[in-house]
């Protein structure tokens, strides 16, 4: 099969655009994607303290190496940053990449865990707590460290490795459970505070499974454990739903996440509106809407 | 196992969601729409995980 592009042969198919690529015009359209979707939502600029958010999963490691890359051309700084929730025979692992990727490319690494900052790790918290999802958990703990962790580093603005199966999925999670104030918030907070690291998403419109062909491409080891929890999060019912929709009707992920993009703003004028004035946390300090946050109520 | 089609056919047959999974063919990359051959080596890689 040869590439759509040149006479090379091919080695992907992209069935949303029924295009076969070679990998010299693979990378340069994922790359191309990269630097458009970093334009059109203006998150980059000069001078600009990045700390990346790395796991080590092929999301994080590619977003790390693509920011690498365009550091020649913008110059901002980038740190990474890691959140260790103590997962027996998962985090270690990607950890472990992470600290790789970060000692190949020259990158500054920093490693937060659960432990010392929530006092237990999320292994424990399941064994406290059978009966609560540990998915919900990790979320709003690792959500509040990474915010913590990325002003601790000196950064404005945090990077994250969603992908376009990411934004899909949320999207969807979304309607599906009726919460469309949190659909309107979930790219941009509706209220600002200075204690919120504002977070892009680089990769929010490629494809999870061009992250996975990009990596091996360049050489960056993919994880191939699976987060021992990840069967109980209602994300993975949406994961499977919309693979299958994918297979079936190409280009369904684009088309969920562009028809968010497109009604985005009418739900921010919508919910933004009844958005409350952030307060503190009389607990830790940190910006909540509600009293204690999330966070200190989870781990109290 | 021996099988005549494509990688998307097999993916099918396999009932393997071709969304979380990429194909090799003797070590290298294809397109999931080439016709397989005889002799072909087939990699099925695991590249969607939850977490």
């Amino acid at each position: 099969m040869k590439c759509s592009q040149c006479k090379n042969n091919a080695i992907v198919f992209l069935p949303y655009s029924s295009k076969h690529l070679c990998e010299q015009h693979f990378i340069r359209m994922f790359d191309k994607r990269f630097r458009k979707t970093i334009r059109l939502f203006s998150m980059l600029r000069k001078g600009d303290r990045i700390a990346v958010g790395l796991s080590g999963g092929k999301d994080s490691c590619v977003l790390l190496h693509s920011l690498h890359q365009l550091q020649k051309d913008l110059p901002f700084e980038m740190i990474a940053i890691t959140i260790d929730e103590g997962i027996k025979g998962y985090r270690a692992k990607t950890l472990d990449i992470a600290k790789k990727q970060c000692e190949i490319l020259g990158i500054e690494h920093r490693v937060f865990t659960f432990k010392e900052v929530a006092g237990k790790t999320l292994d424990q918290i399941e064994k406290d707590d059978e009966d609560k999802l540990p998915c919900s958990f990790c979320g709003v703990i690792r959500r509040y460290m990474l915010n913590k962790g990325a002003r601790e580093v000196g950064a404005n603005k945090l990077a994250i490795g969603h992908n376009l199966d990411d934004v899909a999925q949320t999207v969807l999670m979304n309607i599906m459970r009726n919460e469309p104030a949190r659909l309107a918030r979930f790219n941009e907070p509706i209220v600002s505070d200075k204690k919120f690291i504002p977070r892009i998403k680089p990769l929010m419109l490629t494809p999870e499974k061009e992250n996975a062909i990009y990596a091996m491409m360049k050489g960056i080891e993919l994880e191939r454990v699976e987060c021992p929890y990840a069967h109980f999060a209602f994300r993975s019912h949406v994961r499977k739903m919309l693979n299958e929709s994918e297979e079936r009707y190409p280009g369904t992920k684009f088309k969920i996440v562009n028809s968010f993009l497109e009604i985005e703003d009418a739900l921010r004028n919508k919910y933004g509106k009844t958005a409350s004035e952030l307060g503190v946390c009389p607990t830790c300090g940190e910006a909540s809407s509600k009293g204690i946050c999330m966070f200190c109520k989870m781990i109290s | 196992m021996v099988f005549n089609g494509t990688p998307i056919e097999l993916l099918k047959k396999l009932k393997i969601m071709r969304e979380e999974v990429v194909v090799k063919v003797n070590g290298k990359l294809v397109p999931e729409t080439t016709r397989l051959k005889k002799t072909d080596k087939v990699e099925v890689i695991k590249v969607v995980f939850g977490g």
